[in-house]
C-alpha cells in the first residue's frame, strides 16, 4: 500500500518534471526492462538504445498515463513495442547481429549466466537453455515473444494481457500454442 | 478427459491456472497416458529451464547514458532550441506559413491593383483624408435628407469640376500635396452647396430618385449597410451609368446627374484619381468615361463587402482564410475559401468555393463539411 502510494507520488513528481522522481520510478522496473530488451533483441547494445529510447518515450508521454492502471507494465508494453519497432526495421536489413556472435567463423553462445546447482548440472542446463533459446528463432515473432514475457520473464496471464493489449483468453492459447510448437521444434533438433 | 482436450490444458495445467477439479481430471490423465505424460513432461522442462536463467545484468554505462538523453530530452523541450524546432516541424506551424504566405500573396495583389485603378485604398474609405472626408457620408446624408435634389438639380455643377479638375496643378497631385487638396475638396463643396442655393426645385423629384439610385450603393460600399439592396443597386447603378456613358456631357438631366456623381465620386477620390480621370476625359472628350471608371471600384468594393458579410455570417465559427474574389462576366462573384477547421474542431482543410449572385451566396465543396 505504502509502496503504491509512493508511486503515485513519484508519478505526480515525476509529470511535474522532476528528472529524479522519474529516475526512481523507472529504476524499479529498469532490470526487468532490460532483460525483455535483450531477449527480443539478443545483443547488448540494440537492448540498450532500445531500453532508452523507451524510457525517453515514457518521460515525454507521462502525462498520458492513466493513473489506474500500472506505471511498470506501461513501461513494459512501451519496451516491448519499441523493440519489435527495432526488429521490424532490422528484418529489412537482414542483420546478422544477435545472441550469437561470430567470431572467426565460428558462433559462439552468449553468456547465459546460471549460478544454481552442482557446476555439473548447471553446464547441463545452461547447455539445454541455449539450445532452447536457439530453437526459439524458428517460431514465429508472435510465438517467440509470448515464450519470452511467460516463461523466461515469468509475467503472469493479466500482465501479459495488459502487456500486449490482448484478452487472457488469447493469451492463454497462444502460450500453449507457442510451447507446443518449441516442443516440435525441439524434438526435430534431436533427433 | 481425451488426449485433444488435454493437451489444450497442458500449459494452464504447468502454470497452475486450473481450478481443482481441472487439475484432478489432468493428474488422472497424466498417470494413465504415456504419450500425454511425456508431453508434459516436455513442456514443463522448457518451462522451468527457461524460468530458471538468471537475469543479465543491466551494463553500467546505461544509467550514464540514460541520464545524458533525459538531460537533453528536457532541454529539448524546455530549453531554447526545443519550442522552436517543435513548432517548425509541426502541422500548425505549416498551416500558419501557408496562411501567411496567402496574406502576402493578397497584399501584393492589392498592391498591383491599387497601381492599375489608381489610389484604391483610398478610395475604398474616405477616412483619411479630411476634406475628402465628408464626401461619401454626405451623400448618404443627403440622400437621406433629400438635400442632394438642389445639387442635383444644378446645371452649372455639371461644368464645375473638369474646371476645378483643370486649376489643380499636376505637379502638386503627383506630390500628394494634402493641404491643397483639402482646400480644393473644401472649395469645391462650397461652389456646390452656393450651386445648390442658387438653383431652383423643379427636377427634385425625378432627380432625387435617381441620385439616390446612383449613390446608395456607393454608400453601402463604404459604411456597410444596405446590405440586402446593395447587389441589385449596383447593377442598377451599371446601367445607369452605362447609359449616361453613351450620353454627351451636359444638357439632359441624366448627364447631368452623371456629373454631379461625378463629382460625389472626387470628393471621396485623390486628387490623383481625378488627374487621372481629367486626362482619360481630355483624350476621350467625354467626361462621363470617368464617373464610369471610379464608380466601377466603388460597385466592386460595395458587392465585396456585401458578400463578404454574408460568408462572415455563414462561416462563423469556421477557421477559414479567403484566397481570392473575383467577379465573372455572368453577374456572379467568386470567392475561394481555405477551410482550416470546422465548427466542431475538425481539421479540414478544404478549399470550398462560395458564388454570390442576386444578394444571396451559394456554397460549393468537393467533400463534405459538417455545419456547411
Amino acid at each position: 500500500m505504502s509502496s503504491d502510494l509512493n508511486e503515485k507520488q513519484l508519478i505526480q513528481k515525476a509529470k511535474m518534471g522532476d528528472e529524479k522522481s522519474f529516475e526512481s520510478l523507472i529504476l524499479g522496473c529498469q532490470s526487468k526492462a532490460y532483460n525483455l530488451a535483450i531477449r527480443y533483441l539478443k545483443n547488448e547494445e540494440d537492448a540498450m538504445d532500445a531500453l532508452q529510447e523507451s524510457f525517453i518515450k515514457i518521460f515525454r508521454h507521462l502525462n498520458s498515463f492513466k493513473e489506474d492502471s500500472r506505471f511498470d507494465t506501461w513501461v513494459y508494453r512501451i519496451v516491448v513495442n519499441t523493440c519489435n519497432d527495432i526488429l521490424r526495421k532490422n528484418s529489412s536489413r537482414k542483420t546478422t547481429d544477435s545472441i550469437f556472435r561470430t567470431e572467426d567463423d565460428k558462433e559462439t553462445v552468449l553468456e547465459i549466466p546460471d549460478s544454481s546447482g552442482a557446476p555439473e548440472e548447471v553446464y547441463d542446463k545452461k547447455e539445454k537453455s541455449e539450445h532452447i533459446m536457439s530453437c526459439m528463432d524458428k517460431l514465429s515473432q508472435d510465438q517467440r515473444e509470448i515464450i519470452i514475457l511467460r516463461d523466461i520473464q515469468g509475467f503472469s496471464y493479466d500482465e501479459i494481457s495488459e502487456i500486449l493489449k490482448c484478452s487472457v483468453g488469447t493469451v492463454k492459447s497462444r502460450i500453449n500454442r507457442s510451447r507446443l510448437k518449441l516442443r516440435e521444434i525441439l524434438m526435430e533438433q534431436n533427433l | 478427459m481425451e488426449c485433444n482436450e488435454i493437451r489444450e490444458l497442458l500449459s494452464l495445467y504447468i502454470d497452475q491456472m486450473l481450478d481443482d477439479h481441472e487439475q484432478k481430471e489432468i493428474e488422472k490423465h497424466l498417470s494413465a497416458c504415456e504419450a500425454c505424460n511425456q508431453e508434459y513432461q516436455d513442456l514443463n522442462e522448457i518451462h522451468l529451464l527457461l524460468s530458471g536463467m538468471d537475469p543479465v545484468p543491466v551494463p553500467e554505462a546505461f544509467e550514464l547514458r540514460l541520464k545524458q538523453a533525459l538531460q537533453e530530452e528536457k532541454k529539448r523541450t524546455s530549453g531554447y532550441g526545443g519550442p522552436i524546432k517543435s513548432l517548425f516541424g509541426s502541422k500548425r506551424y505549416r498551416m500558419l506559413a501557408s496562411a501567411a504566405a496567402v496574406f502576402a500573396v493578397g497584399v501584393l495583389t492589392l498592391g498591383v491593383y491599387q497601381d492599375v485603378l489608381g489610389d484604391f485604398a483610398d478610395k475604398l474609405g474616405f477616412i483619411d483624408r479630411d476634406g475628402i472626408e465628408h464626401a461619401a457620408p454626405r451623400d448618404a446624408e443627403a440622400d437621406l435628407y433629400g438635400i442632394s435634389n438642389d445639387e442635383a438639380g444644378s446645371d452649372d455643377s455639371m461644368n464645375n469640376q473638369p474646371n476645378q479638375l483643370e486649376d489643380q496643378p499636376v505637379q502638386d497631385q503627383a506630390q500628394r500635396n494634402k493641404n491643397s487638396e483639402v482646400q480644393e475638396m473644401k472649395l469645391y463643396q462650397a461652389q456646390i452647396d452656393s450651386d445648390g442655393a442658387a438653383s431652383s426645385g423643379q427636377k427634385n423629384a425625378p432627380l432625387k430618385k435617381e441620385a439616390a439610385g446612383l449613390t446608395a450603393p456607393e454608400v453601402a460600399s463604404d459604411n456597410g449597410a444596405a446590405a440586402d439592396g446593395a447587389p441589385s443597386s449596383t447593377t442598377e447603378n451599371s446601367d445607369s451609368n452605362g447609359a449616361a456613358g453613351s450620353a454627351p456631357a451636359g444638357g439632359s438631366d441624366t448627364a447631368g446627374l452623371e456629373n454631379i456623381k461625378e463629382k460625389e465620386l472626387s470628393f471621396g477620390s485623390l486628387a490623383q484619381d481625378e488627374v487621372r480621370a481629367k486626362s482619360k476625359a481630355d483624350q476621350s472628350g467625354n467626361s462621363c468615361s470617368r464617373s464610369l471608371t471610379s464608380s466601377g471600384v466603388e460597385r466592386n468594393t460595395a458587392a465585396v463587402h456585401f458578400y463578404m458579410g454574408l460568408i462572415e455570417e455563414r462561416l462563423e465559427g469556421f477557421d477559414y482564410q479567403v484566397l481570392e474574389s473575383g467577379y465573372a462576366p455572368t453577374g456572379e462573384w467568386n470567392f475561394k475559401i481555405f477551410i482550416f477547421r470546422g465548427k466542431d474542431g475538425n481539421t479540414y482543410n478544404e478549399e470550398i468555393r462560395v458564388i454570390g449572385k442576386d444578394g444571396k451566396i451559394k456554397i460549393i465543396c468537393s467533400n463534405e463539411i459538417t455545419e456547411l
